[in-house]
């Protein structure tokens, strides 16, 4: 669960950096002329170089350059998944962002975003006619190891 | 057909908490400096280990773990301790009871423990080092058939890792090429205590491929403990990868879809 709310904040936190940035890319050009006091800033973890960083700005006239209401924005790929995000304005302000499609939890692994089948189904394969680096099995105990195919590889790869 | 390169292993085998638990770097080709790193590395993993020993042993007397049995709640401050309880919980709840961290009515996460403290010194120790060490270019921890592994970021290295076969010890089920993730396995083969709770006997072993190996493990019991059928719907739910082995078939799944198992009869 742990494991899961660190992948899924890290999702969260990238997909809001995104939208933050697309928005300031369409946006920040109208406000940028208010000397706009930055008080938020979102950062990024990501390796995305366009989404290293965005400041949240709230201007401090009474300018309107923004037009209240919701804006769903495009379904993006990211090498985490397809993000979409819907952000709502409401007095000149970014006021809410609801995150609409986040990457699956699982997907973070490049490896694992392909789909994952074993080969050699049928085969009685023994370690020596393989190329096989590690060895999964049935918990295996300190005295079973001797004699066991992971021993037996390890073995072989110091001859 | 395509070549695999000759690459170097250095192997490490420790025994900890009465578990073989095997540290292998890879590198393109021989170094002299890499039989001083993992022998570093080792001593580390010994003592992150150890640590956990402590804390989590259903045998020593003074381990956190007896404390908490014997109702002393302080040990819930000690940050793993507090950590494992929560992921037992929240592994009894994603499994619908399946993976039960309660042995005799006494809560005893033993279970899950192996597969965390890999995890743990994996994330804490060995990435980090493969990252600070471009020579090396493969790196995984294997305690008693559980492993983590990674690759170095640009190589071409990939792990082979072989699938016990349950009815067969020296031979395989099945092998799966991967460059970063965690496999873990559970069955009857050789511990047959290990799972207390079992009525259903339709699974002979089970095989979870997953980015954790916390997750994969919990996953890797609760599909025994849960037999054949009711393991079918929670792989669905869950989005699993892996491999079901039966007394007839060896099914494997990916991302919550059933391969064809009419071609894997054996």
């Amino acid at each position: 669960m742990y494991h899961k709310i660190v992948v899924v904040s890290l999702s969260l936190t990238v997909a809001i950096a995104i939208v933050l940035d697309s928005y300031f890319v369409l946006y920040k050009p109208l406000a940028s002329n208010d000397n706009a006091a930055s008080n938020n800033t979102v950062s990024s973890t990501a390796d995305n170089s366009s989404s290293a960083s965005s400041a949240v700005s709230s201007s401090t006239n009474k300018q309107r350059n923004y037009k209240d209401g919701e804006y769903v924005g495009k379904s993006t790929a990211t090498a985490w998944g397809n993000v979409q995000l819907k952000i709502k304005i409401a007095n000149n302000r970014l006021t809410q962002i609801t995150v609409l499609k986040y990457p699956n939890t699982h997907s973070h692994s490049v490896e694992l975003n392909r789909q994952v089948l074993p080969v050699y189904r049928q085969e009685a394969v023994k370690s020596q006619s393989a190329n096989i680096q590690q060895i999964s099995g049935a918990t295996e105990t300190w005295k079973g190891f001797t004699g066991s195919l992971q021993s037996a590889l390890i073995q072989a790869r110091q001859a | 057909m395509e070549v695999k390169k000759d690459y170097q292993f250095y192997d490490r085998v420790i025994n900890m908490m009465n578990i073989p638990f095997t540290l292998t770097l890879v590198c393109e080709t021989q170094i002299p400096v890499a039989d001083y790193w993992i022998d570093h590395l080792l001593t580390q993993v010994q003592q992150r280990l150890q640590v956990v020993d402590h804390i989590f042993s259903p045998f020593r007397q003074d381990s956190l773990l007896k404390k908490y049995q014997a109702g002393d709640l302080q040990v819930m401050q000690n940050t793993s301790f507090h950590t494992v309880f929560e992921l037992a919980k929240a592994a009894a709840k994603t499994t619908v009871g399946f993976f039960d961290p309660y042995y005799a009515t006494e809560f005893n996460p033993t279970g899950l423990v192996k597969g965390w403290a890999i995890e743990e010194i994996f994330n804490n120790l060995l990435s980090p080092f493969l990252r600070n060490h471009p020579p090396v270019i493969g790196i995984s921890l294997n305690g008693g058939g559980d492993l983590q592994f990674a690759t170095q970021y640009g190589s071409s290295f990939y792990w082979e890792i072989g699938i016990e076969n349950p009815s067969q010890l020296d031979s395989l089920s099945a092998v799966y090429k991967l460059k970063n993730g965690a496999v873990a396995t559970s069955g009857f083969s050789k511990r047959g205590q290990h799972i207390a709770n079992l009525t259903d006997h339709s699974l002979l072993q089970a095989t979870i491929v997953s980015d954790s190996l916390t997750w994969a493990d919990i996953w890797a019991t609760a599909a025994l403990v849960a037999g054949q059928q009711n393991f079918n719907s929670l792989l669905t739910k869950c989005q699993l990868t892996g491999l079901m082995i039966t007394s007839k078939n060896i099914i494997p799944f990916s991302e919550g879809r059933l391969a064809d198992a009419e071609k894997n009869t054996i």
